[in-house]
């Protein structure tokens, strides 16, 4: 039989996508169901004088109104500490060391204070949409308006220093400055990136229906054991009494990572009316009730010697957080780790601001880091007059010297050499503005990317059916990574079986335990686990007479062994470890971007031509679905460079663009060829397939190689983004 | 307030009493229970709701049902079925053309009318003609690929 792990396979879930079976959080409606909208703040810091919700409660087919007037007491609906340590909000908290004035997250409808503008003030719920948005609009507010301030001073801002995140220190100072006399070469710039939104297809939703003391959720987020266990707690009950399911998410990028308050809200509304609700963030909600990626400022001093070797790398942050959450930016994260400069001064300062609590987004400090350090290495490039490839080989990373650790495998140096070749990539030093095709100039860019290979212990079930199917089972969400097809193949190859025997089911808190879909780790967490369960379950099959082999020879024979022992139903367990016990290694992935920009300066016009990516995340289960997972990271990196910014109103300090239409992302014509190369080199001290994986890492990188094509195309060199067409013209 | 209302919807006639205010979109997903059809942000904005109505590609969000008297509506569901896929369905899942699938009943209603249009010869002209219809998953240049496929062969 042929190997499926390896093989381009579709999508298993193909089908009821493409034909609108799949059913997604909001395409759930059940009997009696109610329909709950919310209401935003329309200033930024202050308070609720009135809430005035008479007239909303009267609109025809309104059934209730909550707000911090009646949330307490009508839906029981309490902050507390345990609720806080299982939120979005609490990320970063104990990374920031705090005065008197403790932060305590943010939790809507528990007080009048309003600390950021958008802030949810109250829900109207209703027999139908119609109904529930006719309600919204007869909600009348007084407030009490504070100053509120959304822009970072570096004076005038009280500053936090961050302690230890991400698993790293924010605070890094090693070694020596260096004696800068003997004609070293010097980069000292700042550069910014603006505040993103995930923007995911889907927004989130949660319907909830009680049936006597259980309640079952239909979701769309990236975890759902973490949201049943935030649920749990928030309503008072057992957590078994909690059932989560998101079969199908429609994209999350870190929006539906964390657990946000509309989870459990949806769950107190349906109790405390004795029917169904469904709460479905807007598109504006969806820019401030769920996380967004902050604006950040870096200022990067690289001092090198004479022939490019970095002696120095010194990169400070300042980032953004909002009044009474905790997530930063980690943005220093892999200028601990590349290009081993031998003195580090890698520090991040944090100050709070009237902003919603920032949250993880694709490859969080990563992407934004990046951009800083790779525009900066192309700086001392083009000050050397070297290649910036032949710079970046230079400083190649031999180990982590950071945490004094070999990498488990690192094959940067082959993604440089396959993508500079694919590219075809000038391999000799080009100084800006040399080439011009008719209207336009034309630069070439690159960078290096990298982030981590975490895993955490996962475990997978399996059910073997008499009437022929082999059913997998575990908790684990596919958001649109391929989950569920490589989890197929993985079981198909381990039990000998067609893929089309086999049915995967994910995304139900009833399932075995599984790590939320987030920070790359799901393919090394999950696969593992299901190899266990296939061993366990052939185990289990040897016991009742089939022959031990590792492959079975026909898939009839265990099939018919079950009818043969008249046995419904033969189910097994397996269980993952999570990272490799006992090493001192450094697991990570590499990759290297290559981009082509064409710039009309006369129009302004940017088009990002051509990208070559090349990739070492160890061994590739599925090239189809891991080159469509790395060019969508890609499109994001394209997004970040060129379009892609969240502003505020200067004098209301509101996000001005909470829409699709403001606040831009690419669209079809924006994205011309992407080319993405695997090395494919399996990193078998990481796990048994030797599979890293690679949600994120296309991202970080991608606009910094993008800028650095553009100072090549027109000799502007871009530090803050993204680089529109204004900054070129 | 109501108001009656007869059109078609994949074939099938509805004549019933709606709210005035409800979107076609609303009343395919809620009433009609044809959820194939997206919300993604209610504002004519992402194309997640596309669908055809008398052949041509409209916003569902954008559309009260109410003004849809006499109209045919063609939506995700109709166009194939699981066991007997149209050409672009089968297209879409063979070069990988969606990840999270959310934007993907929008993008074949689009591509629907793009197959047919003598305007959109190249990748370039489809990607154009296909700018109305966002994904955030990124799969533009497989969406692309899917068209021009049946495009060219008519099949898969
Ligand atoms: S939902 Fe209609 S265009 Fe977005
Ligand atoms: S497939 Fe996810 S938005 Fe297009």
């Amino acid at each position: 039989m042929v190997k499926s792990i390896g093989a381009p396979h579709d999508r298993i879930d193909g089908i009821p996508k493409v034909t609108g079976g799949a059913t997604y959080a909001a395409d759930v409606k059940l009997e009696g169901q109610l329909y709950a909208i919310a209401v935003q703040s329309t200033i930024a810091a202050g308070k609720i004088v009135t809430l005035e919700s008479a007239s909303a409660e009267a609109t025809p087919g309104v059934v209730a109104v909550y707000s911090h007037l009646n949330a307490r007491k009508a839906l029981t609906w309490i902050h507390s500490d345990e609720l806080l340590a299982l939120s979005a909000e609490a990320l970063g908290l104990s990374a920031l060391p705090s005065g008197s004035s403790r932060p305590v997250g943010y939790l809507p409808l528990t007080s009048p204070e309003i600390y950021f503008a958008g802030q949810w003030i109250a829900v109207v719920v209703a027999e139908s949409i119609e109904a529930a948005r006719h309600g919204v609009g007869r909600i009348k507010v007084r407030y009490e308006v504070d100053a509120a301030s959304v822009v970072m001073n570096d004076e005038k801002d009280d500053w936090i220093e961050p302690t230890f995140f991400f698993g790293a220190d924010m605070q890094v100072q090693r070694g020596n400055a260096p004696n800068t006399r003997h004609g070293e070469v010097l980069v000292q710039e700042t550069y910014a990136t603006p505040m993103q939104l995930h923007q995911p297809m889907e927004p989130s939703a949660t319907t909830a229906s009680w049936d006597g003391d259980e309640v079952t959720l239909f979701d769309s987020t990236q975890g759902v054991l973490a949201t049943r266990e935030y649920v749990a707690q928030s309503l008072k009950v057992p957590t078994e009494k909690v059932r989560v399911i998101s079969a199908y998410v429609g994209g999350g990028f870190g929006s539906k990572n964390q657990v946000w308050p509309h989870q459990a809200l949806a769950a107190h509304m349906a109790r405390a009316l004795g029917r169904p609700v469904r709460l479905q963030l807007t598109r504006s909600d969806m820019a401030l009730a769920s996380g967004h990626r902050s604006y950040t400022e870096q200022d990067v001093r690289l001092v090198a010697d004479r022939d490019g070797k970095i002696r120095l790398l010194q990169h400070v942050s300042r980032v953004p957080t909002s009044i009474q959450g905790g997530f930063f930016e980690p943005c220093g994260l892999n200028s601990l780790l590349l290009y081993g400069a031998e003195t580090l001064d890698v520090r991040h300062r944090v100050t709070r601001k009237n902003i919603p609590t920032p949250t993880p987004f694709r490859a969080p400090g990563e992407t934004p880091g990046s951009f800083a350090l790779e525009s900066a290495l192309d700086e001392l490039a083009h000050t050397l007059k070297v290649d910036p490839l032949e710079l970046r080989r230079r400083n190649f990373p031999s180990r982590d010297s950071y945490h004094d650790r070999d990498w488990s495998s690192n094959h940067l140096l082959e993604c440089y050499r396959l993508g500079a070749a694919a590219f075809n990539w000038p391999g000799r030093y080009v100084p800006p503005r040399s080439i011009r095709e008719g209207s336009e100039m034309v630069g070439y860019g690159m960078a290096t990317t990298a982030y981590p290979a975490p895993a955490l212990p996962a475990t997978v079930r399996l059910r073997l059916q008499v009437q022929g199917l082999a059913i997998v089972e575990t908790s684990a969400t596919d958001i649109g990574t391929g989950m569920y097809t490589i989890l197929a193949q993985t079981v198909a190859d381990e039990l000998g079986l067609p893929v089309s025997q086999l049915e995967v089911r994910l995304g139900d808190s009833t399932f075995p335990n599984a790590p939320t879909a987030g920070r790359s780790k799901s393919t090394a967490s999950v696969l593992p686990a299901a190899r266990q369960a296939c061993f366990s379950l052939r185990e289990k099959l040897a016991s009742i007479g089939a022959p031990h082999s590792p492959m079975p020879q026909s898939n009839e024979s265990i099939f018919s062994l079950l009818e043969r022992q008249a046995i419904p139903e033969l189910v097994a367990e397996g269980t993952s470890a999570g990272m490799p016990r006992e090493h001192n290694l450094s697991f990570y992935s590499f990759g290297a971007h290559f981009v082509e920009v064409r710039v009309d300066e006369e129009l302004g016009r940017i088009r990002v031509s051509r990208v070559v990516s090349a990739f070492d995340c160890g061994r590739i289960i599925n090239p189809k679905t891991a080159t469509s997972q790395i060019k969508g990271g890609i499109v994001f990196g394209i997004g970040m460079a060129l379009m892609e910014q969240g502003e505020f109103d200067p004098v209301y300090s509101r996000l001005i663009n909470d829409n699709l239409a403001d606040y831009h992302i690419p669209v079809n014509a924006d994205i011309g060829d992407i080319d993405v190369i695997f090395i494919d080199k399996p990193d078998m001290r990481f796990n048994e397939f030797g599979a890293r994986g690679l949600g994120e890492i296309g991202v970080p990188g991608t606009a910094a190689a993008i800028t650095n094509a553009l100072y090549s195309a027109t000799g502007r060199r871009i530090r803050s983004l993204p680089a529109t067409a204004a900054a070129i013209l | 307030m109501k108001t009656r209302v007869s059109f078609t919807v994949n074939g099938d006639t509805i004549d019933t009493a709606i709210d005035v205010r409800a979107t076609l979109l609303d009343v395919l997903r809620e009433e009609l229970r044809l959820t194939g059809t997206k919300k993604g942000c209610d504002h004519g904005q992402c194309g997640a709701c596309t669908v055809l109505v008398d052949g041509k590609r409209t916003l569902s969000c954008l559309k009260f049902a109410a003004s849809l008297e006499g109209c045919a509506v063609l939506t995700v569901e109709g166009i194939g079925k699981p066991d007997a896929l149209h050409p672009l369905q089968a297209a879409f899942i063979k070069h990988d053309a969606f990840q999270c699938g959310f934007c993907t009943s929008g993008q074949i209603m689009s591509a629907l009318e793009v197959i047919g249009d003598p305007l959109a010869n190249t990748r370039e002209a489809v990607r154009e003609k296909m700018s109305g219809n966002l994904c955030r998953c990124g799969a533009y240049p497989n969406i692309v690929s899917a068209i021009m496929e049946v495009k060219s062969n008519g099949t898969v």
